[in-house]
This record gives structure tokens, C-alpha cells and sequence, in this order.
């Protein structure tokens, strides 16, 4: 259009003449993008008294860009919405030429509003949770249909998959979850121990930190990671495939998503959350045996056998128990949410994020209602 | 309106594009002269949209020299490159639009990040600009809710927010049908004529090399060169090269 950024700065002036019977404002120079805001500052400024006709004499632009043309635009129409009689006058011919393709006059009532109306409000919530729950009905039937024909038709593009997925999910949660239950269970046995100490207890630490990291902590906190770590990447790349029409080219090509993508992530995450559960387990519990013997003078054996002595193999049959499920909560909320993915980039992102806290949120509610279960059965 | 008019808008000089270990074209030099519309086609796979990145500094080139009005994009620093780009404008194939904004913020966005305007008049840009392209009613919605074709010429409002001397399409016809993309096509003629505007199109639809082009080059995956140049009528009826011929009279025998 022009090569404004090429040459030597040539200055924009806008002078006032207020000595006739109308105001006139003649702008001088270039008007282009980098200068509209000074012109505005300049135009804006002004004030008018009760006058009522306002000349812009344009005759000396000798550079006009679009935004130029939206700053006359603007100050045309504001000045005109103030009761002002406004007028451009002396604008080069293809100045004008230019203001008409794009369509000035008309641009004149028809500016963009700055801010969108604000979208769905928080009215239809009853609706979004029935849709939501209806969504996880039918998911649940068709991720158990699919694992179903997973295991009754094997293929081996499904193994594949599963093995994919529990290559993803499992060997790399290692360290995270090691790490996060060796601190879980050595804050549990710090805090047991002050309690315990009261009674002269301290050896029912190993006790307890067992019982707790067995039955509830080594499942948890596994679930926890795994929701933030693999439920979101489920619910991405589910997601992701949602947007580039992959799962609708699933669809016309007869192949079943639930069979081909969800069923084998059901199936990693069902090995995956067992056996990270035990390895959860095995590192709180060294946690607890590092705080016994550096800080309360229980030997690592002590540590070990009051701790196995009395756990039955039950109590580590809870806590797998609750990792199967946990693991079915946590990846069927991922894949869930990667399939409620609707349109555009940010709802996966958006899905990834749901699918984490949901996965949390289930999680311990779930556990709840297990917990809860099996002490009044 | 130019200063400089005897510096063609683009100047590519003996450019070897591709990726790493892997050339698509070799050594090819070729000018895009100030306020022309110049179509890059080819068939298939054969390095219009390589060389199209390459021309917008999305990647460097292998070896070989870009020229725009003058300035070195290959050789750019990153503030040199900067001053260049924003001379530039991009549609790409499916428009693009970032999908967490609204058409009309989508265009607002380039301009309150690289532009200091003041609401009032930002508004009518925007307005403005989505008039160009006959969106103005689509201001508000999402680009989800948006068709193909809209989505491009949504994209090509975008593209011109920053006021660019250089156009650039890529494939602006495909997945269109043949009236919208004949609108488009219209609308790149229109800006060429009305805002002086360079453009440069990658495409290999016939009726819109017919309709825009003023000068063409035909790309060759064999020869990894450039094999035909020129105004496309005159290709098309007295190439000396069979298979420009043939490509540009869809003669497939």
C-alpha cells in the first residue's frame, strides 16, 4: 500500500481554526497506522463549545492506511453522535476511492461492538449436568462393549494399542509416584510418632504407616498422579484426534474408537494402576523404615516385620482393589472427556483440565464410598 | 505509492528449498515484481508449499537468497526479520483463526499487539476490515461456528489487519466449491487493484490461475526446478514444454 516503514518520518500535524463560522480542523502529513493514536489524542482532545459544524479538512494527507481511515471514520461518527454536523472535505480522489472500497460510509454504523455478549451463562447448569450424565451413560456402555469385544475378538492392532498406552502410562510414573509415596510415608510416620510417643507407643508406627500406605495412600496417590499424568494426555489425544475428524474417519471406515482407542486404555491403565500401586507401597513403606531408624531408633527388621506381622494379605488386596477401580475412573474420564471435545483447539486443552480434576474428584470420592462400604459390611 | 519501484517486491536467487536432507527444489532464482499477482503452481508434491514457507520465513531455505523489497530475509537478524515480516501478510490453507477468539478479536489481536490504537477506532478497523471481506456479520462468532470458506476469508481479514504491502495464499481455493472460490479469486483481484497490493498465491486450480495470475512459474518435482514462467495464456497456448502444455489445458493424456 505504501511504504511508510521505508522512509524518513515526516510529521503528522493537526491544526485548528476556529475563526469562521465553522470549526475547522485541517490534518496535515501522513496518516498512517503508527500515527493514528497521536491524531486521535489530538481530535480527542479538542473541545467544541456548542458549535455545530465541524470541517476536517483533509487536503494535506498525503499518506492514508486503513487505520487512517478508521480514525476519520470513528471521529466522524462520534462527532455526529454528539449532535455535531460533520464534514471531510478536500480528500485526494484516491483517498476517496479508497475510503469507498472500504466502505466507509457504511462503516459509519456499522463498527464491531468491543465486547462480545457475554456466552452462556450459568442458566442452563441443570442441563449441562444432565447432558454431562447422559454423555457418561453412554460411555460407560460403549467402553464396556468395546473392552468386551477387545477381549472376545483380539486383534492385533488393539494389543498394539494397549501396549502403546502402557508404555505411556506405566514405566515413566515410576519416579513420580516412588518419590511422591517415599515422602508420603515418611511424613505419615513423623506425624504418627509424635502422636504415638504420648502413649509410649512409638512401635505402632510401623504399624500404621503399613496399614495406611496399604489400604489407602499408595492407591490414592497413585490415582492422583495418574489423573493429572495420563487421564489429561488420554483426554488430549483424544481430544486432538476429535478435532483433525480422525474419530470421524474411524467411524466411516466401521472402526470402532471404543474398541480401538478407549478399550485398550481401559486395559493399560488396569495394569498399569496395580502395579504401580505395589510399587507405591513398597517405596511409602521404606519411607516410613528411613524415618523408624534415623529418628526413632526402630531398626529397619523391627520396622518391617510389625509391619507385615499384622497385615493380612487382605489389606494389600484392598488397596489393588481400589486401584482397579480407580484405574477405570481415571482413564474413562480421560477418554470421556477427549470425546465430549467438540470444536477448536482450546476445548482440548479445556478437556485436559477436566479430565484431571475429575479424575481426582472421583477418585476420592470413590474411595470413600469403598471405605465406607467395607466398614459397615 | 512506492518509493522504490525499480526493487521487485520479491527477489529469490538461486534458493535450494527443502528440509533437512531432503531437497524439493534446486537452485532456482525467479522476481515478483511491485503490485503483481503471482501464482506458483505445480502439480502435486512438488515444493509449492516448501517454497511458499520459505518465502515467509516460517523456515529457512537450504542455500540460496530471499530478497523482500530489497532486504534479506535469509540473512535477517531477528530485529531486521521482524521489520520485514510486518510487510507481510499470510492466509493459510484453512485460515487459521485462533479458536479461543472471536472473528472480530482475531484481527483486533495483531493490532493491539504490534499497533497502539485507541478503542473507538480499533472497532472500526475491525468493522472494516470484516466488510472487506463480506464478514461483517460474522463479527462475533467463533471460528468454529464459522464455514470453510468464511474461515478463509476470515483468515484473509486477519492477514490484512497490519496494513502489508505482500499477499501471500496458500492453495486458496481448496476445499471450496467453484462459486465461493470464484468470489475469493475476485477479492484477490480487487486488492491487487484497489490497495496496490503484491500477492503471491500457491495453487494448481486452473480457473483461478486464468482469472488472477499476471505472471506464473510452474514448479517440477523431476527436475526440482522451475520449468515454465510467464503470463499462464500465453504458457498455455505456445509453451515450447509439453507438459506445461498439457497442465495448463488439464490435458491428462
Amino acid at each position: 500500500m505504501s511504504d511508510h516503514q521505508d522512509k524518513a518520518p515526516q510529521q503528522t500535524h493537526v491544526a485548528w481554526d476556529e475563526s469562521g463560522s465553522a470549526c475547522v480542523c485541517a490534518i496535515s502529513g501522513p496518516l498512517l497506522l503508527p500515527r493514528v493514536a497521536d491524531v486521535w489524542r489530538a481530535l480527542g482532545t479538542h473541545a467544541f463549545g456548542a458549535r455545530a459544524d465541524i470541517r476536517v479538512d483533509c487536503a494535506g494527507i498525503t499518506e492514508l492506511d486503513s487505520a487512517g481511515v478508521a480514525a476519520l471514520v470513528t471521529f466522524v461518527r462520534t462527532q455526529k453522535a454528539r449532535g455535531h454536523t460533520v464534514t471531510l472535505d478536500g480528500l485526494r480522489p484516491k483517498h476517496s476511492a479508497f475510503i469507498g472500497m472500504l466502505g466507509g460510509e457504511e462503516a459509519l454504523v456499522n463498527a464491531v461492538p468491543a465486547r462480545p455478549p457475554h456466552r452462556d451463562t450459568a442458566g442452563p447448569v441443570l442441563l449441562t449436568w444432565w447432558g454431562d450424565f447422559r454423555d457418561m451413560v453412554v460411555f460407560m456402555g460403549r467402553t464396556a462393549a468395546g473392552v468386551v469385544s477387545v477381549l472376545r475378538r483380539p486383534s492385533a492392532e488393539c494389543w498394539k494399542e494397549v501396549a502403546h498406552c502402557l508404555q505411556l502410562s506405566g514405566p515413566g510414573a515410576v519416579p513420580v509416584v516412588c518419590t511422591i509415596t517415599f515422602l508420603v510415608g515418611f511424613v505419615v510416620a513423623f506425624q504418627a510418632a509424635t502422636q504415638l510417643e504420648r502413649f509410649n507407643a512409638q512401635i505402632m508406627v510401623a504399624q500404621l504407616v503399613g496399614f495406611a500406605l496399604f489400604r489407602e495412600l499408595a492407591p490414592i496417590m497413585t490415582s492422583v498422579i495418574m489423573a493429572g499424568r495420563t487421564g489429561s494426555a488420554f483426554a488430549a489425544e483424544i481430544g486432538t484426534m476429535k478435532v483433525s475428524e480422525e474419530l470421524d474417519a474411524m467411524e466411516v471406515m466401521l472402526l470402532n474408537p471404543y474398541r480401538y482407542l478407549v478399550a485398550p486404555k481401559i486395559l493399560a491403565s488396569l495394569v498399569a494402576f496395580p502395579c504401580l500401586t505395589m510399587l507405591a507401597d513398597l517405596a511409602g513403606l521404606l519411607g516410613g523404615v528411613f524415618v523408624g531408624a534415623q529418628f526413632l531408633n526402630i531398626p529397619a527388621y523391627v520396622f518391617l516385620k510389625e509391619s507385615f506381622q499384622n497385615m493380612t494379605i487382605g489389606d494389600l488386596g484392598e488397596g489393588l482393589y481400589k486401584s482397579v477401580i480407580f484405574a477405570c475412573l481415571v482413564a474413562g474420564i480421560g477418554c470421556l472427556r477427549g470425546m465430549q471435545v467438540r470444536l477448536g483447539a482450546d476445548s482440548v486443552g479445556r478437556a485436559a483440565t477436566s479430565a484431571a480434576v475429575s479424575g481426582i474428584f472421583l477418585t476420592i470420592i470413590a474411595d470413600a464410598l469403598i471405605t465406607m462400604s467395607g466398614y459397615m459390611l | 505509492m512506492s518509493a522504490n519501484g525499480d526493487i521487485p517486491a520479491i527477489d529469490v536467487r538461486s534458493l535450494t528449498a527443502g528440509y533437512e536432507g531432503h531437497t524439493v527444489l534446486e537452485d532456482i532464482s525467479f522476481t515478483v515484481r511491485r503490485g503483481e499477482v503471482f501464482v506458483i503452481l505445480g502439480g502435486s508434491g512438488c515444493g509449492k508449499s516448501t517454497l511458499l514457507r520459505h518465502l515467509v520465513g516460517l523456515a529457512p531455505p537450504i542455500s540460496g537468497t530471499i530478497l523482500i523489497n530489497g532486504r534479506d530475509l535469509t540473512a535477517a537478524s531477528d530485529s531486521e526479520r521482524e521489520g520485514i515480516l510486518s510487510g507481510m501478510g499470510v492466509l493459510f490453507q484453512s485460515g487459521a483463526l485462533f479458536g479461543s477468539l472471536s472473528l472480530a478479536d482475531n484481527i483486533r489481536f495483531p493490532l493491539t499487539e504490534h499497533a497502539v490504537l485507541p478503542a473507538p477506532v480499533l472497532e472500526t478497523l475491525a468493522g472494516m476490515k470484516l466488510r472487506l471481506v463480506g464478514l461483517e456479520d460474522c463479527a462475533l462468532h467463533m471460528p468454529g461456528e464459522l464455514s470453510g470458506g468464511q474461515k478463509k476469508r476470515g483468515g484473509l481479514a486477519r492477514a490484512l489487519a497490519l496494513e502489508p504491502e505482500i499477499l501471500f495464499f496458500d492453495e486458496p481455493s481448496a476445499g471450496l466449491d467453484p462459486l465461493t472460490s470464484a468470489t475469493l479469486d475476485q477479492t484477490i483481484v480487487n486488492l491487487n487493484r484497489s490497495l496496490g497490493l503484491t500477492i503471491v498465491v500457491v495453487t494448481h486450480e486452473l480457473p483461478s490461475i486464468f482469472t488472477i495470475a499476471h505472471r506464473v512459474i510452474m514448479l517440477d518435482p523431476q527436475t526440482k526446478g522451475i520449468i515454465a514462467e510467464g503470463d499462464p495464456r500465453e504458457l498455455r497456448d505456445h509453451s515450447t514444454n509439453d507438459e506445461v502444455r498439457r497442465f495448463l489445458n488439464r490435458d491428462g493424456a
